[in-house]
């Protein structure tokens, strides 16, 4: 008897339970927006500050270093953050009345050898000079915004030869890029190298497998050689795909920093 | 009485106290609650789905601006030239549409005279500005300012935003194209203008929208959104530079005055990872953000405010607002997924 009045007591507050129907939009329907995160440099020398912010109440940011989207069982980001090796961090918010954020990616890098000399063979457009001909080696990443003067843009190859003092021993060269679909800013098609005036390492690219992207990207190619010159030749993307608006006509391409390691 | 009588007796007692009306919403196994947006004074529930219509019979592009007519109607410029003009009723139902001429459909602007409503429509691709009755037909046009010797070109010219004075003086911000600010007469013809390309404080970067300011009733002014450069910019009458007010982070479209406060979509925050970052921003009459639904809330250090950035993944790209005779506000959008106006409600 008394089971069964508890059970009538219980199918008392099913029925009395609100449907809870509303026109507005409800709490964890929607996403927290993804932390804001600064480097004092995305390039290391010996260290450098990484923080991470999402000014809203109740929000907690968790980041992984290995990888991995960041899961609230991952490392909370509590205070600033001294880095002194090069690695991923990703970052990611979560709240209690909204869904978590998307991840924020930030990258650092080993500061390389500097190239003592640029020569260049073609020019970036007049509107997109950069800080003029060392900006590639100028030891500063571009942001997501192409207007940023950390950004050399090309309307077609971008060919230069540089030259390095007592012919270290380079293991890569990595060359950051930027994509940003929207404003007809494409990955590089091509990469050419040629080392020391005799071996040529050529790299192409994938196409895009994505529509809509802004991003900061890299490609990192083995070089595994001392180098005295090395003359890198890098082609825009020639022709838009057929799902861009642009369709076609060429792409820029846009180079902010080139790192030998 | 006897413990099974006491529990027969109570739970019947308890089912009745829940039943009770006054009880419905005491209890509930729906745990999840409105979203509220914005801050202190200016807090808002969001009705994603107000005004959609069927996009096959009634599509909208970019939903660029919004105005609320005398009889209550909420109208709205889209650069959709199946129906340039689409008007609802505060509830979101469909009322009419018009319109079919106006592929750069921009600025919306809603004057009245004797009594009687009409409409100032910019259009960037047409070069034009455009004065309507309510219902859609053209009484002025007016081209491109070729007179102030500034444009080569008709092309150069892509009036973003107009504003109207009570002696019917007209003021067009060229905000993609010269970033001039163009006076005219009731008639169309030019009296002046100021402004152009610059980081001056009396020039503009993407002058973008434009406003009467008329709550200093002896110091009328015009307030004009520089949107590039995260500024509001306060010009007399006359054209003379009065002052700028930074809302540091926030792309402002142009300022709409409702009573003593002022309201701006804004398109983007500056400084996002991602493009559809934007968020409603509200100042008092003081120039102070006092809320920013969708965004971080408003706070001054050193006399200076805090830049301002999306929260809350609710808007993409707003690009106007407006707020109607209900305190209710309307968000229509740019780039969007050709999505319909967003309703929210003021609590």
């Amino acid at each position: 008897m008394k089971l069964f009045l508890l059970f009538l007591v219980f199918l008392c507050l099913v029925a009395c339970a609100k449907e809870g129907k509303t026109k507005y939009v409800q709490q964890q329907e929607l996403n927290v927006a993804p932390p804001k995160v600064h480097a004092t440099n995305t390039l290391i020398d010996s260290s450098v500050i990484l923080t991470a912010d999402l000014r809203l109440d109740g929000v907690e940011i968790f980041y992984t270093t290995n990888g991995k989207a960041p899961t609230k069982t991952a490392q909370k980001y509590e205070r600033p953050l001294k880095v002194e090796n090069e690695g991923v961090f990703k970052f990611k918010a979560f709240h209690p009345d909204w869904k978590p954020s998307e991840t924020t990616l930030m990258k650092l890098y080993k500061k390389g050898y500097k190239p003592s000399k640029i020569s260049w063979f073609t020019n970036a457009h007049d509107s997109y000079p950069g800080f003029g001909n060392t900006t590639v080696i100028n030891e500063n990443k571009g942001t997501l915004d192409f207007r940023d003067r950390q950004w050399q843009g090309f309307d077609s190859i971008a060919k230069s030869k540089l030259y390095f003092d007592k012919s270290p021993f380079i293991k890569s060269i990595t060359i950051g890029y930027l994509i940003d679909t929207k404003s007809w800013i494409f990955p590089p098609k091509k990469i050419e190298l040629h080392l020391n005036h005799k071996d040529t390492i050529a790299i192409k690219m994938a196409p895009l497998a994505e529509k809509e992207i802004k991003k900061l990207e890299d490609v990192q190619i083995l070089i595994d050689s001392k180098v005295d010159s090395i003359t890198i030749i890098v082609h825009n993307t020639s022709e838009l795909p057929e799902w861009h608006l642009g369709t076609g006509k060429s792409a820029w391409l846009f180079m902010d920093e080139w790192i030998f390691n | 009485m006897s413990r099974r009588k006491f529990l027969k007796q109570s739970s019947c007692f308890g089912m009745g106290l829940l039943t009770y009306p006054m009880y419905e919403s005491a209890f509930s196994f729906n745990t999840s609650k409105d979203v509220i947006v914005g801050h202190q004074s200016h807090r808002y529930k969001v009705d994603l789905n107000w005004g959609n219509l069927n996009p096959l019979h009634t599509p909208v592009q970019d939903c660029h601006e919004m105005v609320q007519d005398s009889k209550g109607r909420i109208v709205l410029l889209t650069n959709h030239v199946k129906n340039n003009i689409i008007i609802y009723d505060k509830s979101g139902k469909l009322l009419e549409t018009w319109g079919t001429t106006y592929p750069g459909a921009h600025g919306l602007t809603l004057i009245q005279e004797n009594g009687e409503d009409f409409l100032f429509i910019t259009d960037y691709e047409r070069h034009q500005i455009i004065k309507t009755t309510i219902d859609g037909k053209e009484i002025l046009t007016i081209d491109y300012p070729v007179e102030t010797g500034k444009y080569n070109v008709k092309e150069a010219f892509k009036p973003t935003e107009t504003t109207v004075t009570e002696n019917g003086d007209i003021y067009v911000a060229d905000g993609y194209g010269e970033q001039l600010i163009l006076h005219y007469n009731h008639k169309g013809e030019l009296l002046d203008f100021f402004g152009g390309k610059g980081k001056d404080e009396d020039q503009f970067l993407n002058a973008h929208g434009i406003c009467y300011d008329t709550r200093n009733s002896e110091h009328p002014s015009l307030l004009i959104s520089a949107r590039e450069m995260n500024q509001l910019k306060r010009f007399s009458l006359e054209g003379d530079f009065l002052e700028t007010i930074n809302v540091p982070g926030a792309l402002i479209c142009r300022p709409v005055i409702h009573k003593k406060d002022i309201y701006f979509a804004v398109l983007q925050s500056r400084n996002a990872l991602y493009d559809d970052s934007g968020f409603i921003l509200i100042m008092n009459e003081n120039n102070e953000v006092i809320s920013c639904p969708g965004a971080t809330a408003p706070s001054y250090k050193n006399n200076g405010l805090d830049e301002l950035y999306q929260t809350i993944r609710l808007f993409q790209h707003p690009h106007d607002v407006c707020i109607d005779d209900d305190e209710n506000m309307y968000v229509a959008q740019w780039n969007s997924g050709q999505s319909y106006p967003i309703k929210l409600t003021r609590i």
